[in-house]
Parts: structure tokens; C-alpha cells; sequence
């Protein structure tokens, strides 16, 4: 053989050396970085190593390993997995993955102490990403995509793994937000309750324990759960408790939280102000502000339409259209205020007809009972305090606060 | 409803009682004159799965004190769709197809108690009871629910030897719709290509304008036969423009049947039923969603009515409640493309979702008059809700003095004046007579939510449908 090939068959050796030095000597850190696959750097030796020799060479090594340490038939598989990466065949790839995480987990299980954390948190995220990647290659090959199904099931069985008492129960945040990531790409995200529930109900966990990364996580992804119920009162909760918590120096995930954030915010009628938009990139939300601070409807659905797609890539659009029920009530507000300049004593008392007249001047066609529709809808919803009459085409708002603080709404 | 027996019924009770309980080998029942043919090509009596099994049921002690009713024996009856054997009817619910016969013990079933018929090949798959099979419609005297009456094919025939019997045709073979294969058991042979797949589609959907029998029974009996195309074009994993366009037409189908079912038997529609063709329209869209980016369109502008659908599934789940199993439109929005969020009925969809969101009935209601007949259906699902909401707001923010005039309200939630007054008072809103004319006084605190759900027909969707269903279900079709 070539002295290349000796090579790669040296260092494929080497490999299996420091992996079970890394088991003998219980060093998660470095067994960890061993066994990356989409990060890691090892991959090319043993994909080098594994395709000079033939198949059967896999077992004779992991045959070597067990000798020293467990997980010979763990490693076996994982060595499989990195030589399809290589190769790019990432179905098969992710099938040996998974046969070599549930080798994996089983000697886990059987270990006290929780050191091996660091490996399995590499394999979980291993899981998800090749499997994010095996799906794309079965979506083109015409087949259904179901590798990442399948990674999350496998994931939810980790994460029982680590949800008992216990040292390893620290772990168990990062294999959730895992499994978040999952369900949102997959959709799924009614799975997320019963690992919300084991989290935030169970007395093993105390959130405050969890290392601080995973919680921001957590919070961030929780978040968005409570926007997509229309909670925004939790929603800001756990969202603000991401911001605050972020490390400030990592500014796009400061944004990516500020992104779905400033919506709630907005709903709530908290406007941010321009420096934050333009610290953070996001003057998509500029002139969505503008028509709120306004009353402009015309604006509000104009800015929607303009930055469409990236709202409804980031899935907050459903929201935001929401907030022409708050844009309707500025502009009651400004007619208000004009009233009370023109005549303080009747201002109280808002035509029906004023409101179409305001809304024609901005383009938007509505009929007489339309309006009286919204008008209906602000004052039930609490937007407005008052009440209106069907007969003589009239709203006549309270005398004390008609426009009650949104913050004080749910 | 026994208006709606069919004519031939007076052929059928002929027919029937000339059976012969002494037979051995089966002969349908709808033995006309022209039909010959099945006689031969009935495969499955002939085939080893049968042998002597009817003998065996008639013979064997235990089975007779099975026999639900004492009723006629299949000869006499004539074959019959699928009926559930005894053993199932506790399990109703599960048995989303009729699909057993009644057949021996010793035919094991798979976990859900379902027995694969073991019905021989079929050496074509033509529908064979295009030629000249006769319809048999359910009477209705007691009014089950839907679904157990379908299951129920021979409920009712105790009646004095009145005829009733399901529908099915002739053919038998076409009866692999019927039964349950165990996956390990499958053979080319139990599934039929494309090309009959799509014949028998055809063929099933025209069977939606039969005078002759009642909505419902047709509907139960599509119900599983269009579930049975599907899932045999997914066995064959088959994705190419001809599925697409099946599948579409499955779905149009399962909306316009939400909507003609409620209509025809509105309030005795157990929501069982409603709950299970829902659930079979979620899926068939989903799986039809799949396929519009699985398939490449051989137009550039995509698929034809990708739009349309992309549409019906915004409004199938206008409320998108959190804790059903459906992804977040939110969620889902994100993966929808460019060429289909622009069209204009995805974007007519759209609008609707953003005036239920914001509870904005008039808006919603103006849009309902807009709507097409399938977009009226599906919308026609939120308007008890939406109507709800309406009144609340009215009662909320209306002027107490000045009541809102009944006719008016009516108007505006696309409801007749008696129905709305029927409406104001399930929800506990008591309305006042002022020189002739009804009206709701405002700010009332009786308000509660109803329990029952009220789905009055609205005859402005209903004038939008399409002469025959069949026209409805298919549109327009290119000519190729």
C-alpha cells in the first residue's frame, strides 16, 4: 500500500485511541468534539480511513474498542455515519446516526455521574441537523420526508432519559430546545406541550439551575408559542426574559428575539423607538409604527403589503394585521381631539359619518355599517369606552377615559 | 325519511325474494339481464378464501346465534356492502372503512379487529358494475347516524321484508376498496393501477347527482371508496399531474358533502360524522398540498387551481385554535409560494382571515356574498361563531335606548328574521315588539353562549353551487 494509505489508516487508529482515552478517562469535553459530525473535524480522517479499507474492517475496530471501553458498537455506527456525511448520502448518514445514538444512550443510561453530557448534546444536535439535511434528500428524491419525525421521537426518548432527579437532569434544557427547533421546522409545534409541561411543572427542575444559554433558548421558543395562542402578555413575559438575559455582545440573537418581540410590544401599544429598529436592523417595522402612531390604516396595511414576504417568512404578519383594531382606535382619537377643539361640549359624540369621511380621505372604501361594525368591535374589545347607536348612526364615547390604556388589556 | 325510498324499490323486493337459500354459489342480487358477464368475473366467490365459508356460517352453531336478527341470509339479501361484522359495532368510531364481511373465525383480524378479505386477484379491475349495477338506497325510517348506518348496511332489513339494503353495485370486485390489507399481504394484484383509479373515480363521483337514493347514502358510501383511491395512490406512491387533479376532486367533494349533508339532515347530522369527514378533507388537502411542491407544474404559473386549495385550507382553519394538532397558519404561511400568496382567491382567503381575526362580522359577511360555492361551505362552518360574536358586540356596545331594529341585524348576519330571532334567544337576549317590528334592546346581561350549534342554511351559498355536483366537484376541465 501506498504511504498514503498507511497514513489514513494510522490516524483512523489514532482516532479510535482518543476515543477511548476520552471514555477511560471520562472526558466529556473531548469525546464530544471526537464524535461532531457537521462541526466537527474529525470526520475526513475517519471517512478516509473507513473508505481505503474495506467494510469489515468497521467491526474489526470497534471490536478493538470494546476491549478497553463500552462503546464499541456505538462508535462502529458513528464511524458509518461520517463516511456517508463525507460522501454526502446524508439518509444513510442520519440511519447510522441514529443506530449509534441509541448505543449511545443505552450506556448512558447505565452511567452515574453525568459526565458524558457535553457528547450527548453534540449527538442530539448531530441528530437534528443531519436529519434536516436527509430530509431535503428524500424531499428531492420524490419521497416523503421523515427523518426529522423521526429524529424528534428519538430525541423525546433523551430527554426522558435525563428528566429524573438526578446530576443529569441540568442537560435535559438543551435536548428541549432541540426538540423546539424540531417542531418548528416540522410545524408539529402542539408536541411542544408535554416537554413545556415536564419543564415547567415537574419539581426536579428548577429553571434557575439550567446554564443560561439554554434558557434564553427555552424562553425565546416558549415566546413564540404564546404569540401564535395571541397571549401577548406571556408572550412579552418570556420574551422580554430573553432579551434581558441574552449576552448583549450576540447581536443576532438579540435580534431574532427583538423580531418577534416588537410585535407583541406593538400590540400591547409599547413602540420602540428608531434607534433600536436601526441598531438592530429591523426598519421593516418602521413604517408599521408610523401608521399606530398616526392612526393610518391606509399606511399600516400599505407597510404590510411592502414587507410581506419577510413577514410571513418570519411568521409574524397574522399578528401585525391584527393591530388595525389599535390603528381604528388612534384615529377615533385624533377625530376626538379635533372635535374637542372645534366644540368641547358635543366632542363626545362621534359621527358615524365623520369616521367614513376620514376613512374615504385615506382611500379606503367602507360602507356605513361596516364602520359601525369596527365601532362595535373597539368597544367590546375594550379599545374604546362608549357606546353607539344603530339609529342615529352616532358613537358616543365616555365622558371619562375613552381610550383606555392598551396595556391594560389582555 | 321515507319520502326518499327509492323507486326501485319494488324491483328489489322482487328480486331478493327470489333467492334461494339452498344456493351455494353466490350470485348478486342485482341480476339483470345484462349482467351476465359478473357472473364469471366474480373472482372473489370463486377464489379459495370462500370456499364453503357461507356453509360454514350457516351450519356452524356458534355463528347462527350471530346472525344479528335472524335476518336473511346474504343470498337472499343480495351481496351488500361490507357490513360490519357484530364484533365491531362497539368499535364504530375506528372503523373508518366497512370492510368485513361476515366471515369466519378463523380469519384472523389485525389489531383493530379488522379482517382482510382474502379476495382473489382481479384480473382487471374494471368497474363492473358500470354495466347495468343497480342502486339500493337505505331507508331512513330510524335516523341513525350516518356513519353506523353506512356500517349498518342491513340495519333496517327486519322491516317487514321491506327492502333495504346499501348501495353498492354489482361488482364485488371492486371491493378491495372494501377491505382492510395488512400491509405484509399486499399484492400488485389487490391494487388497481392509475388509469382504473382514475375510471373509478369518475364513475364514483358521478354517482353524487343519483336521484334515486338519499345524499347521505351516497355520501357514506363515497366516503370510503375515495379514501381507498387515495390510499392506493399513495401505496403506489404515485405523484404525477392525474393524482393531483383526483385528489383535488376527493377534496371538493368532501366540502360540498359537509355543507349537502347539513343541509339535508340538519339537526339529526350527529357530529360524529361531521368530525370524520372534516378529518378526511384535512387530510386529503394535506396530501394534496404535499404533492403541489413534490410535482414539478408543467406550466410556469404552477398548477391550476393550487390557489384555490391553498385557500380552502387558510379557511378550514380560520380558528387555528392552539390546541389542535394543526400547524399555526403562522407557521404554515411561511412555506406557502410567492405565485400562490399573490393569486387572487388565495388572496380573497386571506382577507377572511384577516376579518375573523379582528372580529369584523360585517366585513366577513360581505366577503361570505362574495364567495364561491366550495369558499361558501367551508366559510359557512365559522358563521355560528362569527354570528356570535356579532350579537355580543351588539349587546355590548348598542345604545340602551335606542334598540337595534331585529331585520337589520338579520341583514347584516345573512340570516332570515325568524332565525335570528330563533338565534337571539338561544343565546338568552330577549327581543321587544315595537309596532310591528322586532328589535333587540342592548345591554342586556342575560347574554350566554350557546350550546347548541345553529347552522341555518343560508340559501345565498346555496345558489351559488353549480347545477349538478358532479360539475361542481370537477370544474372545468381541460380538454386532453
Amino acid at each position: 500500500m501506498a504511504y498514503g494509505g498507511y497514513d489514513w489508516n494510522r490516524r483512523l487508529g489514532d482516532y479510535i485511541s482518543s476515543v477511548a482515552d476520552a471514555l477511560n478517562s471520562q472526558n466529556g469535553g473531548q469525546l464530544s468534539t471526537l464524535i461532531s459530525v457537521s462541526r466537527g473535524s474529525y470526520c475526513n480522517v475517519v471517512a478516509a480511513g473507513l473508505d481505503q479499507n474495506k467494510g469489515q474492517d468497521v467491526n474489526r475496530l470497534s471490536r478493538q474498542l470494546e476491549k478497553v471501553a463500552p462503546l464499541g458498537e456505538m462508535l462502529g455506527q458513528h464511524m458509518r455515519c461520517m463516511q456517508y456525511f463525507v460522501n454526502r448520502r446524508f439518509v444513510d448518514s442520519y440511519n447510522a446516526l441514529e443506530k449509534s445514538a441509541n448505543a449511545f444512550l443505552q450506556e448512558f443510561r447505565n452511567w452515574e455521574s453525568a459526565w458524558a453530557m457535553k457528547a450527548l448534546h453534540t449527538v442530539a444536535y448531530e441528530l437534528r441537523t443531519i436529519a434536516e439535511m436527509a430530509d431535503k434528500e428524500m424531499a428531492s428524491n420524490g419521497k416523503i420526508p421523515d427523518k426529522l419525525k423521526g429524529a424528534g421521537s428519538f430525541l423525546m426518548k433523551v430527554f426522558g432519559a435525563l428528566a429524573g432527579k438526578g446530576p443529569k437532569r441540568v442537560g435535559a434544557l438543551y435536548v428541549t430546545c432541540q426538540l423546539f427547533k424540531i417542531y418548528f421546522k416540522l410545524g408539529t409545534v402542539h408536541l411542544c406541550r408535554s416537554v413545556i409541561r415536564s419543564i415547567e411543572t415537574a419539581r426536579v427542575f428548577d429553571f434557575e439551575e439550567f446554564p443560561i444559554r439554554d434558557r434564553v433558548t427555552y424562553m425565546y421558543y416558549t415566546g413564540r408559542l404564546e404569540v401564535f395562542n395571541d397571549q401577548f402578555v406571556l408572550a412579552d413575559q418570556k420574551l422580554m426574559y430573553a432579551l434581558v438575559h441574552c449576552d448583549p455582545l450576540k447581536k443576532n440573537n438579540i435580534r431574532m428575539v427583538l423580531k418577534y418581540l416588537i410585535p407583541v410590544k406593538l400590540s400591547l401599544g409599547v413602540m420602540p423607538s428608531k434607534l433600536l429598529l436601526e441598531r438592530y436592523g429591523l426598519l421593516e417595522y418602521k413604517e408599521v409604527i408610523q401608521a399606530l402612531r398616526t392612526g393610518d390604516i391606509r399606511l399600516l396595511r400599505q407597510a404590510l403589503q411592502t414587507n410581506e414576504d419577510q413577514f410571513l417568512r418570519s411568521g409574524v404578519y397574522l399578528v401585525l394585521e391584527k393591530l388595525e383594531l389599535q390603528c381604528y382606535r388612534r384615529l377615533m382619537r385624533k377625530i376626538h381631539i379635533i372635535q374637542k377643539q372645534k366644540d368641547p361640549g358635543r366632542a363626545h359624540q362621534v359621527k358615524m359619518d365623520c369616521v367614513l369621511k376620514a376613512l374615504k380621505w385615506l382611500n379606503i372604501e367602507m360602507d356605513i355599517d361596516e364602520v359601525e361594525c369596527i365601532m362595535a368591535i373597539l368597544i367590546y374589545r375594550n379599545y374604546i369606552k362608549g357606546y353607539f347607536s344603530h339609529k342615529s348612526k352616532v358613537v358616543v364615547l365616555s365622558k371619562q377615559d375613552p381610550f383606555p390604556a392598551l396595556t391594560a388589556m389582555t | 325519511m321515507a319520502d326518499t325510498f327509492p323507486a326501485s324499490h319494488g324491483d328489489m323486493s322482487r328480486q331478493s325474494n327470489s333467492h334461494d337459500n339452498n344456493r351455494d354459489v353466490p350470485k348478486p342480487s342485482s341480476s339483470n339481464n345484462n349482467n351476465n358477464n359478473n357472473n364469471n368475473s366474480h373472482g372473489e366467490f370463486d377464489s379459495i378464501g370462500r370456499h364453503g365459508f357461507m356453509d360454514a356460517r350457516n351450519s356452524h352453531q356458534q355463528n347462527s346465534s350471530r346472525k344479528r336478527n335472524n335476518r336473511p341470509t346474504f343470498w337472499q339479501r343480495g351481496p351488500i356492502a361490507p357490513s360490519m361484522s357484530w364484533r365491531d359495532q362497539s368499535r364504530l368510531a375506528e372503523m373508518g372503512s366497512r370492510n368485513s364481511y361476515d366471515i369466519p373465525d378463523d380469519v384472523h383480524g389485525d389489531a383493530a379487529g379488522r379482517r382482510p378479505q382474502s379476495t382473489g386477484t382481479q384480473p382487471n379491475a374494471e368497474p363492473h358494475w358500470e354495466k347495468g349495477g343497480k342502486w339500493r338506497s337505505r331507508s331512513n325510517k330510524s335516523v341513525p347516524p350516518v356513519r353506523a348506518l353506512a356500517a349498518y348496511s342491513d340495519v333496517g332489513v327486519q322491516d317487514e321484508g321491506n327492502l333495504v339494503t346499501s348501495i353498492v353495485g354489482t361488482c364485488q370486485d371492486m371491493c378491495p376498496v372494501c377491505r382492510t390489507i395488512a400491509v405484509a399481504e399486499l399484492q400488485p394484484s389487490d391494487v388497481r393501477p392509475q388509469h382504473v383509479l382514475w375510471e373509478t373515480l369518475q364513475y364514483l363521483l358521478e354517482m353524487t347527482d343519483r336521484r334515486d337514493c338519499t345524499f347521505e347514502s351516497v355520501h357514506a358510501f363515497l366516503f370510503d371508496r375515495t379514501r381507498a383511491v387515495r390510499q392506493e395512490l399513495s401505496m403506489q406512491c404515485i405523484a404525477n399531474s392525474q393524482a393531483i387533479t383526483m385528489i383535488e376532486e376527493i377534496v371538493r367533494f368532501h366540502i360540498m358533502s359537509e355543507r349537502e349533508l347539513q343541509e339535508q339532515i340538519a339537526g339529526l347530522r350527529n357530529d360524529a360524522d361531521s368530525q370524520l369527514n372534516l378529518q378526511q378533507l384535512s387530510k386529503s388537502l394535506l396530501t394534496l398540498l404535499n404533492l403541489y411542491s413534490a410535482v414539478e407544474a408543467e406550466a410556469s404559473s404552477g398548477w391550476a387551481h393550487e390557489a384555490e386549495f391553498h385557500g380552502y385550507y387558510v379557511l378550514l382553519n380560520l380558528g387555528d385554535r392552539g390546541h389542535s394538532k394543526a400547524e399555526p397558519l403562522a407557521l404554515w404561511f411561511r412555506r406557502v409560494r410567492s405565485l400562490v400568496l399573490q393569486a387572487p382567491a388565495f388572496m380573497y382567503c386571506r382577507r377572511v382571515l384577516r376579518c375573523y381575526r379582528s372580529g369584523n362580522y360585517k366585513g366577513f359577511f360581505d366577503l361570505a356574498q362574495k364567495a364561491s360555492y366550495l369558499q361558501g361551505c367551508l366559510m359557512e362552518l365559522y358563521f355560528g361563531e362569527i354570528r356570535t360574536l356579532a350579537l355580543r358586540a351588539i349587546n355590548c356596545g348598542g345604545y340602551k335606548t335606542h334598540p337595534f331594529l331585529l331585520g337589520d341585524i338579520a341583514e347584516l348576519l345573512l340570516m332570515k328574521e325568524d332565525d335570528t330571532e330563533e338565534f337571539c334567544k338561544t343565546h338568552g337576549l330577549i327581543t321587544c315588539l315595537d309596532k310591528g317590528q322586532l328589535y333587540l334592546t342592548a345591554k342586556q346581561t342575560t347574554f350566554s353562549p350557546s350550546i347548541q350549534t345553529f347552522r341555518h342554511q343560508c340559501s345565498l351559498i346555496s345558489r351559488k353551487r353549480a347545477p349538478t355536483f358532479f360539475q361542481e366537484i370537477v370544474g372545468v376541465r381541460d380538454k386532453n
